[in-house]
């Protein structure tokens, strides 16, 4: 269990990432799939954020534009909203084919977002753990 | 209570198809899980689908293409497809475009998934219902075309039973030819042997008359003559052999066996002779110079269909018949002449006077021939039709 009074901590009382997850506790009615899905989240974030950058660099528009729709999937379902706006600006820059400097810029700030979403679901997920 | 269903679930993230294979499995469903569209493709190839669920943006074949591929194959073409997407209200329409039957956001509101989950499968019921029953409809046509080409073939088999009798009324009274269909059709008209009592009536003087007489002459004499025999030989039940316009050949016991034949030949004879008195009085005051001869025998004939296709009677042939024939032509108007073996049958009940031994043309020695002059009540009785007043005289 994470100390309640971390004021700091994205996992605290208050922030999206919490609320998320209790959205989806409500939705699916059971912690472990709830603990399956932020699984899934931790496993393919890393691999879609690289997927995004190889394809930002190999200027391979559709992949890019398909690994930014999904981060940004995933940023709206797990609370973490600045995952979600830079995935889907990527996303735009990605389907207008414009993978240039502007789209270079944002694959740094994706890898830094995803991992602020990585930190909060993390702790998030020792809760579950700690509950079952 | 949802009634579970087979939901196809297509999504390339691995976070999606979770969560939304485990709400619908919460619902009850059974769920199928595809990766791609040519998986989505391949997957509604070789499984039943209730619904799909369709993720809009995946690499290679997306929703959209997926959902066109649907509506154009007629097997899934009324299948339910409900678009899934992150994008917002603004791809509603594209969705709706591309075949969609309904839209949900991601995040995904459960209620709001299930609600439509929900009602869409009702949709696929009542319309599955509705195939399952004109596909019933259709076996049940296709029974009933059977069921009436099976009554076809009975009703022609029905018209042909009723030419066949048409054919037999036209020798055989009706109730014989009723009887003759009854008892086992046509097998009674092969050929045979049997024992009858034969009538010939004549009009004498006809072939002079016909010479000299108006066409409406003609066929007033011929009218009260067939009137008369068919009257008289209907009622006797008689099996009628030949008939020409101005004579008849009838004969009884065949093809049906009745009782007492000779009394029904002899019975027939008087009751036409006197049915025909007020014609023949008629044509005597007019000197038409026309007059009715009778000969009735009994002995043994082969019976036949005689004839050629399309024209076939059944008829007498044999030594009783030309007796018949030649006592008809034998007797003087109003006469009526009988052989020894008819007067022998009848003993007792009918008046008879001997005419001696007469030869007949064509027999090759003369035979003993009787003139019949009257018979009892009791033979005469079933000749008129069950009234009883009067003896033939």
């Amino acid at each position: 269990m994470t100390d309640p009074d971390d004021s700091r901590s994205a996992a605290s009382r208050t922030s999206p990432a919490r609320e998320a997850v209790d959205a989806l506790l409500e939705t699916c009615g059971e912690a472990a799939i709830v603990a399956t899905l932020i699984d899934t989240f931790l496993a393919e974030g890393p691999l879609l954020v690289a997927r995004a950058a190889r394809a930002v660099q190999g200027g391979d528009a559709p992949e890019a534009r398909i690994a930014a729709h999904t981060l940004k999937s995933h940023g709206m379902t797990f609370g973490a909203p600045e995952l979600a706006r830079v995935a889907a600006e990527l996303e735009r820059l990605a389907r207008d084919g414009a993978l240039g400097g502007a789209a270079r810029g944002l694959v740094g700030e994706l890898a830094a977002e995803y991992e602020r979403a990585r930190d909060a679901l993390h702790e998030l997920r020792e809760e579950l753990a700690g509950r079952r | 209570v949802t009634e579970p269903a087979n939901v196809l679930v297509v999504d390339d993230d691995a976070v999606n198809r979770t969560l939304l294979s485990h709400i619908l499995r919460q619902e009850g469903h059974s769920v199928l899980l595809a990766v791609s569209g040519s998986e989505a493709m391949e997957v509604l190839e070789a499984e039943p689908v209730d619904l799909v669920l369709l993720d809009i943006r995946m690499p290679g074949l997306d929703g959209l293409a997926v959902c066109r591929r649907i509506r154009e194959d007629p097997r899934t073409q009324m299948l339910p497809v409900v678009m899934v997407t992150a994008e917002g209200p603004q791809e509603k329409l594209t969705a709706l475009e591309a075949g969609a039957d309904d839209f949900v956001l991601k995040p995904f509101d459960r209620a709001e998934l299930c609600a439509r989950v929900r009602s869409l499968l009702r949709i696929k019921r009542f319309h599955d219902t509705i195939n399952a029953q004109s596909v019933e409809l259709a076996a049940q046509a296709t029974e009933l075309a059977a069921w009436n080409a099976s009554l076809e073939r009975r009703v022609a088999a029905q018209v042909a039973e009723l030419e066949g009798l048409g054919r037999l009324r036209r020798f055989l009274s009706a109730p014989v030819a009723d009887l003759v269909v009854d008892s086992g059709g046509e097998q009674l008209l092969e050929p045979h042997r049997r024992h009858l009592a034969v009538v010939f009536a004549d009009l004498r003087g006809f072939t002079a008359f016909s010479e000299t007489a108006e066409p409406e002459e003609l066929i007033d004499v011929l009218r009260d003559f067939h009137n008369a025999l068919g009257s008289v030989l209907s009622r006797a039940q008689a099996t009628v052999g030949y008939f020409a316009g101005d004579g008849v050949m009838a004969f009884f016991n065949d093809p049906l066996p009745c009782p007492d034949p000779e009394a029904r030949a002899v019975g027939s004879a008087l009751a036409i002779r006197e049915a025909m008195a007020a014609p023949v009085e008629r044509w005597r005051s007019h000197n038409l110079g026309l007059g009715l001869g009778i000969g009735v025998a009994a002995g043994y004939a082969t019976l036949a269909m005689v004839g050629f296709e399309g024209r076939f009677d059944y008829t007498a042939l044999g030594t009783v018949v030309n007796t018949a024939s030649r006592l008809c032509a034998a007797a003087a108007p109003g006469q009526i002449l009988a052989n020894g073996r008819v007067v022998a049958a009848l003993a007792g009940r009918v008046e008879t006077e001997s005419v001696g031994e007469v030869e007949l043309r064509g027999l090759h020695r003369p035979v003993p021939v009787h003139q019949i002059v009257a018979a009892s009540d009791e033979l005469m009785f079933a000749m008129r039709g069950g009234e009883t007043s009067g003896a033939g005289r």
